[in-house]
């Protein structure tokens, strides 16, 4: 009786100190598993189970009846084959968007760089640009471009007086014409460029002054400093933005997909199964953009993030 | 003759190096020209930039027959603003305002507490399959929403969330809602920026985790939550595509309202046809349209007044560019 609890007494003070020291470990990562256990389940019930639903669908001819709930029935690439060989709409719209997206992206990349170097130059007003350049991260929203797209808000030809002075300054009528078509697609490139100037805006001002002057020192110019220094720091930047840039797009409401998708759904001969394969298929175009713009940015980054 | 270019020439190498500095600038400060540059095409990408807003806010305020008219172009004739009360009237305001504060409200509010979470949890803690995690995150992220239109809304069907609050929520809730993947992350550079001093010692005095995270880790994070709160609200705000999939119409958010302005204020002209009678104001035109895109954005930019000065400052904190 004495020997074993003398035993009892002593085994744990040994065993003790290495058992917390293991448990603090694995304590440790519970600890971190059960924060992140609502992204987990988050995950499994919101991302990986509807994608596999998604994928399933695809296959199949889904119908719906009241009585009998939802039907499945295997069609094989049916749906896809239906997509890409019989009906045009998606094609169309896809290939619109494939080269659109390859299009605009370079160009609000570009703009948005110039912006933001201009708003971290020390001028006056710095502030009422910057609120004004940064209002659509706040208040875009594919309703208010539709509205002030279909009601002819975003083209210079409805208004008079611009169109004349236009034509006072400049005498080439084809010129004008070239400006006032250009403008609505600028103005949307713009809208659509304020997080890009925000995100390379943060990063300009991580540069350290010392850096330009030494450059400076040296004899540099502005203009070389920007291609000398600028523009290396906020390179690595441009393949995060461009992939924020091409999710944007793709999954802005005016995006005429999206309501393809959509009403495939309700479209008696397409229903759920032709609903998913759709947008399969749009995702694959979506992760091709986002592979070539991505890649063609990405090599000549230097510090290859 | 060449005494007079050398003469000449003898000026402009006293005189050059001056008026260059000035023009173009030298060295460290910048010059005149430069500084005139920047200003002219910051104005002319702020016009451009704001033109559509102007537009509108000029139009809204004209009558029907200023907007025939030919010789009114941005300023209406007298401050007309009959296209404000009717289309507040079709819109359903106030009682469509407080419902979408409501509803970006509250799945502002748990996309807020899920990210916190899980921005900390990915932050503070080393446990294995974490890299998985941040790729997942990112795949998230990049896959369109497209994608899950169909099998979501058969799941919300199957969970009784369809057509009600929780279809925005619960999502939510779960660190899957509109940009979660982008709020984590900022969350997570946020976190990773507190001295894990602070933490230690806490742990030592013998603080629990989520005792850490509530009383030291949370307080130290002010700027994360401004961004993601008003980021977060302006997006579920915004958005109307997905938000009127899912709640099945049963809920209506100010811009979805937008979205079939012109028939409710048919509804709305309709109710009110003894005023009617054969003023031209009363048919529907861009000027009402305009008028509820403004009523519709104007809460946001509101907020956008108010909390833009901490909003700006703490982007450059957030290290979305670190990433």
């Amino acid at each position: 009786m004495i020997t074993e609890t003398k035993k009892g007494k002593v085994e744990p003070k040994i065993i003790k100190p290495v058992k917390t020291r293991l448990s603090l470990k694995s304590k440790q990562s519970w600890t971190g598993i059960l924060f992140i256990s609502p992204w987990i389940i988050g995950f499994l019930a919101f991302f990986a189970y509807p994608l596999y639903r998604t994928v399933f669908m695809s296959f199949h001819n889904v119908s719906f009846g009241l009585k009998t709930g939802w039907r499945y029935k295997w069609v094989g690439m049916e749906n896809y084959q239906r997509i890409m060989f019989e009906e045009t709409d998606f094609v169309v719209a896809a290939q619109n968007f494939f080269v659109q997206t390859l299009l605009y992206v370079p160009v609000i990349i570009a703009l948005s760089i110039i912006i933001a170097v201009l708003l971290n130059q020390k001028i006056k007003g710095k502030i009422i640009f910057r609120l004004l350049f940064f209002l659509p991260v706040i208040i875009l929203s594919g309703k208010l471009m539709e509205n002030m797209d279909t009601y002819g808000g975003m083209s210079l030809t409805a208004n008079e007086f611009i169109l004349e002075s236009l034509y006072m300054i400049i005498p080439s009528k084809d010129v004008v014409l070239l400006i006032t078509s250009l403008f609505e697609l600028i103005v949307q490139l713009l809208w659509f460029s304020a997080v890009p100037i925000l995100i390379f805006l943060a990063s300009l001002q991580k540069i350290s002054k010392e850096i330009y002057e030494a450059a400076s020192i040296d004899g540099a110019s502005p203009w070389s400093s920007f291609w000398k220094i600028t523009l290396p720091m906020v390179y690595p930047l441009v393949s995060v933005c461009v992939i924020y840039v091409v999710v944007f797009l793709a999954n802005f409401e005016t995006n005429p997909i999206n309501s393809i998708i959509m009403q495939s759904k309700y479209d008696g001969s397409r229903r759920e199964g032709y609903a998913s394969a759709l947008s399969i298929l749009y995702s694959l175009v979506q992760l091709a953009v986002i592979a070539i713009l991505y890649y063609s940015t990405h090599s000549r980054s230097t510090k290859g993030r | 003759m060449s005494d007079i270019v050398m003469r000449i020439k003898r000026h402009i190498q006293v005189y050059q190096p001056p008026m260059k500095k000035f023009l173009f600038g030298m060295q460290i400060s910048d010059g005149m020209v430069y500084k005139a540059a920047t200003y002219l095409v910051l104005t002319i990408f702020g016009f451009i930039f704001l033109y559509p807003l102007l537009y509108m806010l000029s139009t809204s305020l004209m009558s029907n027959l200023d907007l025939v008219d030919n010789t009114v172009e941005w300023l209406p004739t007298s401050l007309y603003t009959f296209n404000y009360e009717a289309t507040w009237k079709a819109l359903k305001m106030p009682g469509s305002y407080v419902t979408t504060i409501l509803l970006a409200g509250a799945s502002t509010l748990s996309v807020i507490l899920s990210s916190a979470l899980v921005g900390y949890g990915l932050a503070r803690f080393h446990f294995p399959g974490k890299k998985l995690v941040f790729a997942l995150l990112l795949f998230t992220f990049i896959v369109p929403k497209a994608l899950f239109f169909i099998p979501k809304f058969q799941i919300f069907m199957q969970l009784g969330l369809k057509g009600n609050l929780g279809a925005l929520v619960v999502p939510a809730l779960t660190g899957q809602g509109e940009q979660a993947a982008l709020f984590i992350l900022i969350f997570y550079q946020f976190f990773r920026m507190i001295p894990k001093v602070l933490e230690e010692a806490a742990c030592i005095d013998g603080a629990g985790a989520i005792r850490t995270f509530w009383n030291i880790a949370i307080p130290m994070v002010g700027p994360a939550f401004i961004i993601v709160g008003v980021y977060g609200f302006s997006i579920y705000w915004n958005e109307t595509f997905l938000t009127s999939f899912y709640l099945d119409g049963k809920i209506q958010t100010v811009p979805m309202l937008l979205g079939n302005l012109q028939e409710s204020f048919g509804g709305v002209v309709a109710a009110s046809k003894k005023e009617v009678g054969n003023n031209p104001n009363w048919s529907f035109s861009e000027a009402k349209a305009f008028a509820g895109t403004i009523l519709s954005i104007a809460p946001l930019a509101i907020l956008y007044l108010i909390v833009q000065r901490w909003f700006v400052q703490s982007i450059d904190k957030t290290g979305i560019t670190g990433e």
